[in-house]
């Protein structure tokens, strides 16, 4: 069974980075890493990943919410927000969308797995 | 047993009043407080004019008027050449009955209006902080009950500022309230995105280290960059970095052995200065561990300027060149330093990085647009 493809939108590379290895390491495959909302949704349609992590402030015009909404417009993928911002702003606008869920950043691994165990493999979470 | 009194039916002049002060309750500015009780003092009073003066200083600021004809709105005077300043200094309502035969007056100032008799009351009497003025076009005694009427309005007025002043207060109050949240917020989202930047460096450096005391020195080294990089932002405000500053800090510890050079007037935008900073150390701890800087004799070359890429696209250009080290190979896989130089120079700042292993030396080339 082929592995679960993510795609992760994150505009710091270090971040990113950490996250890739994080997933790579529980047996998904990364098909890409964006840095903007564009990039975001241009990657989404071309890759088709099974699951989006996504970010909240990106880098350029547009955020997460706004490339999310792009992606769930032309297809209902999951998508996991990952946020520095836990503030009932962020919250409200990231429930403009659908998430699958929101982690907070640092994003804390088991979190992570558990989230994406019940998304990819359901999982219990 | 006394029967219930009915209340007096206000007359004309008292609903009048009663309507003005309603208004004069509700406003929430300084402009509408003026207006209201200039075009209320003039329907009261039946007089020709009625201005607004404001304490400005040392000055008496004529700020609003009601008129047959303009007077001096906009215009300021010396509260001791003008009888609002006699009506602040004294606290106290003043009338002149012939504007052309009083001393206290600058006959200058009002012979070119209609002005011949006047009188000017404090808003707030125990400190004012402006006065209402009264002026008839013809000579005129004014009644006790148009002075009474006068300085009812002035205090009506006083009320209206003070409720101003209130809401003033009241607004920003909450202005500040909403100011702190959002930097509260906004420097929790800074820490934490921090931390994840910090603990993804912990992490890619403890998967490569060989042993603790190699992680510890790495991972420690990294966060001392970042945390130097910060600093020189704290220094500078926030506000772009100088270059020169900046390359000199990343390299402070091989001081002896780099030569910079470039516009020493250059200057990079925050986020732009913190990846470069890292990545700058990162070539310099390169070089160190395996390059130019591993020996005495080792140099490195960082020049910088100002240049299109191939496109046309306007941005800067960055070249680190190493000479005179232990002779140079390409190196099997790529470490966490080379994955984080060119992630932050690709992903971060949408730049170019071209690394090319010369047996004489590494050279590295970067280029970062101006607009990323």
């Amino acid at each position: 069974m082929p592995a679960c493809r993510i795609l992760i939108v994150e505009d710091e590379a270090l971040i990113a980075m950490d996250i890739q290895d994080m997933v790579e390491e529980m047996g998904y495959d990364v098909c890409g890493v964006a840095s903007s909302a564009s990039g975001a949704v241009t990657m989404a349609r071309q890759l088709e990943p099974d699951v989006v992590l996504m970010d909240v402030r990106l880098r350029g015009p547009g955020d997460g919410v706004d490339a999310a909404q792009e992606i769930h417009a032309g297809r209902n993928v999951p998508i996991v927000y990952l946020t520095a911002s836990g503030d009932q702003a962020t919250v409200d606008r990231i429930n403009q969308d659908h998430p699958a869920s929101i982690l907070p950043k640092p994003v804390r691994r088991q979190m992570l797995a558990s989230v994406l165990d019940r998304l990819l493999r359901g999982g219990g979470g | 047993m006394t029967a219930a009194r009915s209340p007096a039916a206000p007359d004309g002049l008292s609903r009048q009043l009663i309507a003005t002060v309603a208004s004069l309750s509700a406003a929430r500015d300084l402009d509408t407080v003026m207006r209201l009780t200039t075009r209320a003092g003039r329907d009261l009073l039946g007089c020709d004019g009625v201005s607004f003066v404001l304490r400005d200083g040392g000055l008496c600021h004529y700020a609003e008027e009601d008129a047959l004809e303009p007077l001096w709105k906009g215009r300021r005077f010396p509260q001791e050449e003008c009888i609002s300043g006699v009506a602040l200094r004294e606290r106290r309502l003043v009338v002149v009955d012939d504007v052309a035969a009083d001393p206290r007056l600058p006959v200058g100032l009002y012979r070119p209006t209609f002005v011949r008799s006047l009188a000017v009351a404090p808003v707030r009497e125990d400190d004012p902080v402006a006065v209402l003025g009264a002026y008839w076009g013809r000579r005129h005694q004014p009644t006790p009950a148009e002075l009474e009427l006068l300085q009812a309005l002035s205090n009506a007025a006083a009320l209206a500022l003070a409720n101003v002043e209130l809401a003033r207060a009241h607004h920003e109050a909450r202005e500040a309230e909403r100011h702190q949240r959002l930097l509260v917020a906004e420097l929790s989202h800074r820490v934490k995105n921090t931390l994840a930047v910090v603990q993804s460096i912990a992490r890619q450096t403890l998967v490569r280290a060989a042993d603790l005391e190699q992680f510890g020195d790495r991972f420690l080294g990294r966060l001392g960059a970042m945390a130097e990089a910060h600093g020189l932002l704290v220094t500078a405000d926030w506000k772009p970095v100088p270059l020169h500053a900046a390359a000199a800090q990343a390299l402070a510890p091989w001081q002896a052995q780099c030569r910079l050079r470039g516009d020493a007037a250059l200057t990079l935008p925050p986020p732009v200065h913190l990846a470069l900073a890292l990545v700058l150390y990162e070539l310099a701890c390169n070089a160190a561990r395996h390059g130019a800087l591993s020996v005495p004799g080792g140099r490195v070359d960082l020049d910088w300027r100002l240049t299109p890429n191939d496109d046309g696209r306007p941005g800067l250009a960055l070249h680190w060149r190493e000479h005179d080290g232990p002779p140079v190979a390409e190196p099997l896989r790529k470490g966490f330093g080379t994955r984080l130089i060119t992630g932050m120079i690709g992903h971060d700042l949408s730049g170019r990085c071209t690394m090319v292993f010369d047996p004489a030396g590494l050279h590295c080339r970067l280029w970062l647009p101006a607009d990323p």
